[in-house]
């Protein structure tokens, strides 16, 4: 099966002032398909966030180049985007509009088609439990609500890919759990969706395929499975510790 | 290749966002749409009241007199004792006494001849009741030297009439729509570029740097419309709350600013009006400013990193913006070849030339011209710089000079991913 994501040697190198030129990411080559839940998993600062932003066409790769869904990273960068839903944990909402608003907007500058917009936001309205304040402005709703706002604004347009970033973080168990139930419920749907973490316990229950990477560069990829037999290793806590400390992980 | 209709249609779906997130801000709501409906009215009506209040005072008001002492059996004082409104008091000093408020205008009085003598009006400019004293001795005196001069031609057997040799009258040629044009000249093109621009103002810094205070940049940049119709959408959203601003200034202004010319002069009871160019030359000025410093104001912007960095950023310019059109006011300056190069005092001067009745057909077009291409040349260095992933993700350093000095000297640092590749096309 052709995946529907595909990352050939993709590299980025930031100048900093004080650091000089700083690679965030280099060399990463990976593949996802339908249906499947990568995990990118590493610590902050392993590069994790770049990679998701250079898929997402927020930042420029260095070096390399990727296809999603078979749009070339570097030609085709608005289809790209038509093609994926991106959040962030730190992504925000305007506040001066409401729920429904903001549902509106994105699926009207993602192409959605103009027909089925209503009844798409009222699908994830009710999907979500948002009727309660989906008419309320999104600076008076909680952390939980306005989460759930951002979810429904990433998948408005039911993109075939989800670049979620780790969209669990300060969030509370209730809300988080939730999260993770419905990044299940896409991939029964058949969507494709890369997911960075650095919390192991979500990575083991969702990721399909996890790759472990640190210091901008991918150590390991693999299922659990395969990562556990290759470190010789239970836990993935364990495996990362293996891999960073130099183990013989070695990329696929 | 996508169809230059969906790039329209996702200019218009920025644009119509933009103008729901932006007029649900109390800033821009009080620069563009308060300030200009209530300023100006507020502004008129009270200073009105206070010209009224205070010329109804000063004609109730007797004025305070003073004359040399012994000067009570002169002609002249003896008709200005029978006037209802003045007070005569001796005073040794008529100078320090004026000075000081002890009374309000001195009359010296030369020359002993009971029928008539020059005579010297002391007086304080710096106070309206001195003002007025002076004003009534002046009629005093004039109704005073007629009737003398009238006595006198009776007494030779000579007709009063006769002694009126240069008797003028005014006669003003003006219409009352150069009238209505002059005054409002004076005051309508200043405060419509101060009032556009600070309509441009809060928009302007709130569409970039706001969206990434907010967090909501990157999950804008990463829908299916094109970064062009992004910048495009809250560009014109920038001109649009610039130009209410600046229309709702004009309809402001000229409501109550002919009620208020016509509650405090004395217009010979004829109407104001103005020409009918000057109305649509006003808005086409208004345009002409927002989209001119909306670019600049968004250029600047862009590389802040914080609202309240972008306010730092944009405050100078907003002031220094307005100093051109200061030449407006003064009489001498009229929109010729060369003041037509000017930005923002050619659209002032163009604006008043409107509202006199004349705008020479050259320097207008010149005007405009140079305008445009002013717009042109910053909305082009404001796309330029608005596509650079450092502006993009806010890591423009809060200056453009600092910005432009970083990037040159550091050659050609990575663009947006829009551009980033030689056989890419442009997002």
């Amino acid at each position: 099966m052709t995946p529907i994501v595909a990352v050939e040697g993709l590299g980025k190198t930031f100048h900093d002032k004080s650091r000089g030129h700083v690679q965030a990411v280099r060399d990463l080559s990976f593949e996802a398909r339908d249906g499947e839940i990568f995990g990118l998993l590493g610590p902050n600062g392993a590069g994790k966030t770049t990679t998701l932003r250079m898929l997402a066409t927020i930042l420029s790769p260095t070096t390399g180049s990727a296809t999603i869904a078979g749009h070339d990273l570097l030609r085709d960068p608005t289809e790209i985007r038509r093609s994926i839903g991106y959040l962030s944990s730190d992504t925000g909402l305007y506040g001066r509009l409401t729920s429904r608003e903001v549902l509106r907007f994105f699926a009207r500058l993602s192409h959605y088609p103009a027909e089925r917009i209503r009844e798409r936001i009222e699908t994830l309205v009710e999907r979500f439990g948002m009727a309660e304040f989906a008419d309320v402005r999104c600076d008076r709703l909680s952390t939980g609500m306005r989460q759930k706002v951002s979810i429904a604004r990433a998948v408005i347009h039911d993109p075939p890919v989800l670049i979620l970033d780790e969209p669990t973080a300060g969030l509370d168990i209730i809300v988080g759990e939730s999260l993770l139930r419905f990044i299940e419920e896409i991939r029964a749907q058949g969507k494709c969706i890369l997911f960075s973490t650095h919390v192991m316990r979500e990575a083991e229950r969702l990721c399909d395929r996890i790759g472990i990477i640190h210091e901008g560069r991918l150590l390991a990829v693999g299922t659990l499975a395969e990562l556990q037999e290759r470190s010789g290793k239970r836990y993935l806590e364990e495996i990362f510790v293996h891999l960073v400390e130099g183990g013989d992980g070695e990329p696929i | 290749m996508r169809a230059p209709g969906e790039f329209l249609r996702d200019i218009v779906v920025v644009f119509v966002n933009e103008i729901r997130v932006q007029f649900r801000d109390g800033h821009v709501l009080l620069s563009t749409l308060l300030l200009p409906l209530l300023l100006y009215p507020l502004v008129f009506w009270a200073t009105g009241e206070f010209i009224t209040i205070g010329r109804g005072s000063l004609e109730k008001t007797r004025s305070r007199i003073g004359l040399p002492p012994g000067a009570t059996t002169h002609s002249l004082v003896r008709r200005i004792h029978d006037e209802k409104s003045a007070t005569l008091l001796p005073s040794e000093d008529g100078d320090a006494a004026v000075r000081i408020g002890e009374i309000d205008a001195y009359l010296d009085l030369r020359g002993e001849d009971p029928r008539g003598s020059d005579a010297t009006i002391i007086y304080d400019a710096s106070r309206p009741r001195s003002v007025a004293a002076r004003d009534r001795l002046n009629e005093w005196i004039l109704a005073a030297r007629r009737d003398a001069l009238a006595e006198s031609m009776t007494a030779k057997g000579l007709s009063a009439s006769s002694a009126s040799v240069f008797g003028r009258e005014y006669t003003n040629v003006a219409t009352p729509g150069q009238m209505g044009g002059y005054l409002l000249g004076l005051l309508l093109p200043l405060t419509m570029v101060a009032m556009t621009s600070m309509g441009a103002f809060y928009p302007a810094i709130d569409v970039l740097v706001g969206e990434r205070e907010r967090r909501t940049l990157e999950s804008l940049l990463a829908t299916g419309a094109s970064r062009s119709a992004i910048v495009v959408g809250k560009y014109l959203t920038v001109v649009a709350a610039a130009v209410v601003a600046g229309s709702l200034n004009l309809g402001s202004m000229l409501l109550t600013g002919f009620q208020f010319l016509r509650s405090v002069g004395d217009f010979g009871g004829e109407e104001f009006s103005l020409p009918p160019i000057a109305v649509p030359t006003m808005l086409l000025g208004s345009l002409l400013i927002g989209a001119l410093l909306g670019a600049a104001m968004i250029l600047l912007a862009s590389l802040a990193r914080t609202f309240k960095e972008g306010q730092s950023l944009v405050t100078p310019f907003y002031s220094l913006s307005i100093l051109p059109a200061v030449v407006a006011v003064f009489p001498g300056f009229r929109l010729t070849v060369g003041t037509a190069f000017i930005p923002i005092a050619n659209v002032a001067l163009t604006m008043r030339g409107a509202l006199q009745g004349e705008i020479p057909t050259v320097p207008l077009l010149l005007a405009l011209g140079w305008n445009l291409l002013l717009t042109a040349v910053l909305l082009a260095v404001a796309a330029w710089v608005l596509r650079q992933e450092d502006v993009l993700v806010g890591e423009g350093g809060g200056s453009l000079t600092q910005y432009l000095r970083r990037r040159l000297g550091r050659g050609a640092a990575p663009r947006a991913a829009v551009t980033a590749s030689s056989g890419g096309r442009r997002a």
